[in-house]
């Protein structure tokens, strides 16, 4: 039996590669086509003649290198704000123990389900009154304030998986549950923190509706915000359009890549104690 | 410490956020629902006339809840699993592991736009990739996108293709944190791997797959990004999913007290069912810290 | 520490030092425009060429063709709009919402001259009484049709109305083996412009009364011109017709331009377009079929610039307006531009450089018989999704053709009906 598992697991694993992979081939393909023949057929996998210049046109049709860093710092800073607030939020609705917790979490659960359509308006006239339109305060400030009730649902959960014992043996040492969160709750945590810096990276980095409501002057404006701009009315510019996007997918793969390290086997918390 | 003030503190990012930027947009479009307000201008009080119009005069209404539900009933549990098998197959530590997980990641990083329109073209009936891997099998594809029958289908085979993301990591999050003790004992006392599985891993890791159907829910129940590019909800209303009717709504009829009526009828229906899915979880999840 | 670790951390401080870098936005400006744009926009700059000759700056920011109405209508909500927007959605939309100036009293102080304009864009501006708006470019509509697919049937003479396309493309149809459609002569329901409001418009159909808030949709010209169209598909095929169309894409996958459709209704754009993704095509232009006896008719919409309300410097805007509208930036702008409108001005568009291109005489002709396609201004978007649905369901055969069309004109007046329960309420109370 375990040999033919041990066969065919990765042929499956390979195919399946293989699938994911295909779109975004047609994507690479695609921003090294002139536009005329990107939508004929049948298809050319390779273009011929590969135009390399796609890649060299988008630095002068948008102002590339600053939206980068634009989306860096915001993306960053939003990152940083989601795991730590919503960390000690959820340390809060889980660790400590206190009456109707679990009614008071359901409530915020309930703030996840309103869609953004509608409070987009109330909350544009809220920066509004503060002043923060036209500046990246909408973007980054709320990620720490809880940063998302889904954050904190899963850092919560998490948190309930730890053992009580080691949290009892903890506080029987003395120690306050500002120490408990620090010296405990935050290391065991590790691949919820590398979880969840990857999907606020993915959603912040690709996120243009907030870049398009609250800034206003084009130098603000995020990489996601710069791509739509290839979208015309009767024409897209579809070469530009895969070649940015697969510039901005780099970033991301690197976060990725590095951050996989915290999905290492033997991350355990049960059965050793730390 | 007393133990209120340690609450707040813990709670306090929270509830400043909550403060500030959660009731007034919270009461705002609640009141909005009682009027006609097309966001340029001072809003109308009309009481309950909006909700009547959605409740009794409005098909859009129905239509779109059926087409979410739809979406919805299929693509959580095809996509849990999916991720779930994925999770388990890619939780090995052999070579290339990592190159591997970054290939199935990578289709959940790419912007909804560029998606949309990779997918429209995969669909396309003549050209696009899936009608023709149909045919090399003699089979003559349908119409996809453009078919009433196959819009949301088609949808939902789009959104497999990223099972490889967060939801993934999160489930091999998981999957890793089961302790290795417990596998052991369970092969001393001589268990298969299908036993295994049901006694151990899934229970193990049931709170985040309680977790995830809440949150993919909830998200399904507001698809809007794919339908808004790909068929602008056609064709024949077949992926005029609700948060699009929504949109149009707000957007294009200016309607955005209707569209806050909407949002609040659909916020109640999400309550029900994620109150439904807690209640289902109290039998079903297993909580380690817990007492 | 290490070597290795002061270099780490050396370059991840300067790298966040560098991101806090501002950015050198070089000169002030006075004005600032928001056009909506691709990026095939930017080759050329309407501000650039303003600022060479004016006393004082326009800052233009183009913003995204998707989203841009939202962008708009936050940017007017925040109190700080941009001086100048630029628009294609109809102008009474937004108009009739307060979200522009009034420009009356700029065109009374300057005796502005809006005879230049084409007639039927110029009255697109008004609302309630007053201009709100100065056309810029607009499209136009007209018949095109493949002469090499006419060659090979024979045909000589191209159709003047529309029983003529129906006996054409009856002669042009081919199939495959499998019985599929690969080419056909016309499709009433593919392209932009609907060859059922066209032979409605034809036969007379007033769409909705003078006062503008009574919808007239179950009338006699609805239904003569939506069985027209039905008849036309069925005696094809349904099914067939469906999956013909399934196969059209954008680019060189369009109908016409890959040679599957032999005629169609398309705008002025799409010469460019056939250059670029199929310059072997021999086409030709003419003007719209008529239904019997009526005249030829067409659509237009137009790309209108206003001022926003509480922007800060309406006179100044008021300036750049009339630049994009004069005769001669728009010569240069068509001259200069890569896509390919046509001027709202008239001057502009007869000049003499521009009619030398062949097809260019037919688009302005079917410009002196064009109609607004923004006909119930206050329930715009209902009343097209009203229209779309009536047809295809009409066209499918689900339900009855009257059923469906009382429906369709019972929701839009429900629409239109609040719409102007609401504007009569927010007036009175901008009065008091």
């Amino acid at each position: 039996m375990k040999r033919i598992k041990n066969k065919t697991i990765p042929i499956i694993l390979i195919c399946g590669a293989f699938i994911a992979l295909m779109p975004i081939l047609w994507m690479i393909s695609t921003s090294l086509k002139d536009s005329n023949s990107i939508f004929s057929f049948p298809l050319k996998i390779i273009p011929d003649p590969v135009h390399w210049e796609n890649y060299s046109t988008i630095w002068k049709s948008m102002p590339l290198v600053q939206y980068f860093k634009n989306s860096i710092l915001i993306t960053g800073l939003t990152i940083i704000g989601t795991v730590f607030s919503s960390a000690l939020v959820a340390y809060g609705f889980s660790i400590l123990e206190w009456k109707n917790r679990d009614k008071v979490f359901i409530f915020i659960i309930f703030t996840m389900m309103i869609p953004l359509q509608v409070i987009m308006v109330p909350v544009f006239v809220i920066f509004k009154q503060l002043g923060w339109l036209n500046t990246f305060k909408p973007l980054i400030v709320p990620a720490f304030l809880g940063g998302g009730a889904f954050n904190i649902f899963l850092f919560r959960q998490f948190f309930l998986n730890i053992p009580r014992e080691i949290i009892d043996a903890a506080k029987m040492d003395g120690l306050s549950h500002f120490q408990i969160f620090k010296e405990i709750a935050l290391p065991i945590s590790k691949p919820v923190i590398a979880t969840i810096s990857i999907l606020t990276f993915m959603f912040t980095w690709n996120d243009f509706m907030g870049p398009l409501i609250y800034l206003s002057d084009q130098i603000k404006g995020t990489l996601a915000l710069g791509i739509m701009m290839f979208v015309g009315q009767h024409q897209t510019e579809w070469g530009e359009l895969m070649a940015v996007s697969i510039l901005m997918m780099l970033p991301m793969l690197i976060v990725f890549f590095v951050f996989q390290k915290y999905f290492i086997r033997g991350l355990m918390i049960g059965g050793s104690k730390s | 410490m007393p133990k209120r003030f340690l609450i707040f503190i813990f709670l306090s990012p929270w509830i400043i956020g909550f403060a500030t930027f959660g009731i007034y947009p919270f009461m705002m479009s609640l009141y909005y629902s009682f009027c006609q307000y097309d966001v340029l201008q001072i809003p109308m009080f009309i009481g309950l006339e909006n909700y009547k119009n959605i409740l009794t005069k409005d098909p859009y209404f129905w239509i779109s809840i059926k087409n979410t539900a739809y979406y919805t009933f299929f693509r959580v549990p095809l996509n849990i699993v999916g991720s779930l098998l994925l999770a388990i197959l890619l939780n090995q530590m052999v070579k290339g592991i990592r190159i591997l997980r970054t290939i199935y990641f990578l289709p959940s990083i790419i912007s909804g736009v560029v998606l949309s329109v990779i997918w429209m073209w995969i669909f396309n009936p003549q050209i696009g990739l899936i009608n023709i891997i149909l045919g090399f099998f003699g089979l003559n594809g349908p119409l996809w996108l453009q078919d009433p029958q196959w819009s949301k289908p088609a949808l939902i085979i789009m959104s497999l293709w990223s099972i490889g993301g967060g939801r993934m990591l999160v489930f091999l999050a998981a999957l890793q944190n089961i302790p290795k003790p417990l596998y052991e004992a369970f092969e001393m006392d001589g268990g298969n791997i299908y036993q295994r599985f049901f006694h151990i891993t899934l229970p193990m890791i049931s709170p985040v797959i309680f977790l995830w159907s809440i949150i993919e829910v909830i998200a399904s129940m507001q698809v809007f990004t794919e339908a808004f590019i790909m068929t602008k909800g056609g064709p024949l209303d077949s992926t005029l999913f609700y948060n699009l009717y929504l949109y149009n709504k707000a957007f294009e009829d200016f309607n955005m007290g209707y569209a806050s009526a909407l949002a609040w009828i659909l916020l109640a229906i999400t309550l029900c069912v994620t109150l439904a899915q807690f209640h289902l979880s109290k039998r079903y999840v297993y909580y380690e810290g817990q007492k | 520490m290490s070597v290795l670790r002061i270099t780490i951390c050396l370059s991840i401080f300067l790298f966040i030092l560098w991101l806090f870098i501002p950015y050198n936005s070089g000169h002030a400006y006075d004005i600032e425009y928001w056009p909506v744009g691709g990026s095939s926009n930017a080759n050329f700059d309407s501000a650039v060429e303003f600022n060479k000759t004016s006393t004082f700056k326009v800052k233009s920011t183009p913003i995204p063709w998707t989203e841009h109405e939202k962008k708009i209508l936050t940017a007017i909500l925040s109190g700080t709009p941009p001086d100048i927007i630029s628009q294609f959605s109809p102008l009474k939309m937004w108009a009739s919402r307060n979200a522009l100036i009034p420009l009356d009293k700029y065109i009374q102080k300057d005796d502005y001259d809006s005879t230049i304009f084409f007639k039927s864009l110029w009255k697109e501006m008004k609302w309630d009484g007053k201009i709100y708006g100065i056309p810029i470019n607009t499209t136009s509509f007209a018949f095109f049709y493949n002469k090499d697919i006419f060659d090979e049937f024979g045909i000589t003479i191209p159709p003047e109305n529309w029983k003529e396309v129906r006996k054409i493309s009856k002669k042009i149809t081919k199939r495959n083996q499998k019985n599929m459609l690969t080419q056909v002569g016309y499709l009433p329901t593919y392209g932009n412009l609907r060859t059922s409001n066209v032979i409605a418009w034809q036969l007379g159909q007033e769409f909705v009364s003078k006062d503008g808030r009574k919808v007239r949709f179950n009338t006699l010209e609805m239904k003569k011109s939506f069985s027209w169209v039905r008849d036309y598909i069925h005696e094809i095929g349904l099914n067939d017709v469906l999956e013909l169309m399934g196969t059209f894409g954008v680019a060189d996958q369009h109908g016409f331009i890959s040679g599957k459709v032999a005629m169609m209704i398309l705008d002025s754009s799409f010469p460019k377009l056939i250059n670029t993704y199929n310059p072997d095509l021999n086409y030709g232009v003419i003007n719209v079929p008529s239904f019997e006896n009526s005249e030829s008719v067409s659509s237009s919409g137009t790309w209108w610039a206003g001022i926003p309300r509480n922007a800060k410097n309406p006179e100044k805007a008021w300036e750049f307006m009339k630049f994009l509208a004069s005769t001669d930036f728009q010569i240069e702008y068509l001259e200069k531009s890569t896509e390919s409108l046509f001027s709202a001005n008239r001057e502009a568009a007869y000049h003499p450089e521009f009619l030398v291109e062949k097809n260019y005489k037919v688009f302005l002709d079917q410009m002196q018989r064009s109609k607004s396609p923004s006909i119930i201004p206050l329930a715009h978007d209902t009343f097209w999704r009203e229209y779309t649905r009536a047809e295809e369901r009409i066209i499918r055969n689900i339900s009855t053709m009257e059923k469906n069309l009382v429906e369709a004109e019972k929701r839009i007046q429900t629409e239109l009906d609040k719409s102007f329960r609401y504007y009569d309420y927010v007036t009175r109370k901008l009065q008091n």
